[in-house]
């Protein structure tokens, strides 16, 4: 809303949809109108303006045909034919209980289905643990004292065992 | 609060009753078919997709629900009917029976028309049937948005509010809309324009 005591030209010409919508206040309607009579330009902006408009209100529209109700009335037979107004058995606000219950149970299958799946999966595994488990903790011990990865630094099996001779020179000595 | 006739008499649609849907038919006829024809730009084909409205409206009556006003979900309806009927045609394009036809011009090509110094200045009727052969063209031309909000404000009466519900955009957006499509038919109509 302008409140203002004039009006400049960008003002004016900013109320013109407001002005031709009937939707100025009386106030503002006013220092329009009188920019409007005071400057040349927005005056003769306002009449293209309000020509246009009024060109385009003016198009003669096109008249309906006088059976167009009847065709219109006469389809709602067709269509109630084709679809019954209530085609589902139960009304609106149940309409979706069974949908929405088919759909719960539909998941739930699937979970239960999903889990069975896991459990004999976990069944194998441990099948396959009992049997292998004496290998699988030898092969932890060996893997915690290095022993896999520095096989090949470790001396090959001898008679002479370098900790029993050590021994056996502390006796003598 | 008064509640707004037309969706009083939707709400007995919603229950059935044929004669407040023959009462809704009847007001909004002529606003729907010529919506549609400024769209479509035949009145025949206008007139079909009309009835196509009346009929959707019937059977989704289930659907609606009085928190809007029935004149927003009925143009609603027919813009997105408009909607579909231009993707329709861009889909599967026909040439136009009203395609103009040049006499003497060789594949189509265009005639130079020279304007006779001789003829007689226009008379009213000749120069308000121009006027209103430059709007139909302006109008035509316009984009989709521009040329529905023009329609609704003219047709309807439509607060703007409302027309900014149709269009699904902000009543800011609508504004300016509208004014581009005010300001676009100023410049094309301005050489028919009285001075």
């Amino acid at each position: 809303m302008v409140r203002f005591s004039r009006m400049n030209c960008i003002q004016c010409q900013a109320e013109f949809d407001r002005l031709l919508d009937g939707r100025l206040d009386s106030q503002t309607e006013t220092l329009l109108r009188k920019h409007l009579e005071d400057c040349p330009d927005c005056g003769a902006a306002w009449r293209d303006y309000e020509g246009a408009w009024a060109a385009f209100v003016s198009v003669t529209e096109i008249e309906p045909s006088s059976n167009f109700v009847a065709r219109v009335m006469g389809q709602l037979d067709r269509v109630e034919r084709e679809t019954p107004a209530h085609p589902w058995f139960f009304p609106l606000p149940w309409r979706w209980v069974a949908p929405a219950t088919a759909a719960v149970m539909l998941f739930a299958a699937s979970i239960g289905v999903w889990m069975n799946v896991q459990h004999d999966a976990d069944q194998a595994v441990n099948q396959e643990l009992a049997v292998n488990l004496p290998v699988v903790q030898h092969l932890d011990l060996l893997r915690d004292f290095d022993i896999i990865a520095n096989l090949d630094r470790i001396a090959p099996f001898s008679d002479h065992d370098p900790i029993e001779e050590m021994l056996k020179a502390l006796w003598n000595s | 609060m008064s509640v707004d006739p037309d969706t009083e008499l939707m709400l007995k649609v919603r229950r059935g009753n044929r004669a407040a849907f023959e009462a809704l038919v009847v007001k909004y006829q002529r606003a729907v078919i010529n919506t549609i024809y400024r769209s479509v730009g035949d009145p025949t084909e206008a007139e079909d997709l009309a009835q196509n409205v009346f009929v959707q409206v019937w059977k989704s009556r289930d659907r609606y629900k009085p928190t809007a006003k029935f004149s927003t979900w009925l143009f609603t309806i027919v813009r997105n009917m408009c909607l579909n009927e231009v993707r329709r045609r861009a889909r599967h394009p026909a040439d136009s029976l009203d395609k103009p036809i040049v006499d003497g011009a060789e594949g189509g090509e265009s005639v130079w028309q020279v304007p006779d110094q001789r003829a007689k200045p226009p008379s009213e009727e000749a120069l308000a049937a121009e006027l209103r052969k430059q709007v139909d063209t302006a109008l035509a031309a316009l984009p989709e948005t521009q040329r529905t909000a023009m329609l609704l404000l003219r047709h309807q009466n439509m607060p703007y509010e409302e027309i900014a519900k149709v269009m699904r955009c902000s009543l800011s957006a609508t504004k300016s809309v509208i004014h581009r499509a005010r300001a676009i038919l100023r410049d094309q109509l301005k050489p028919y324009l009285r001075p």
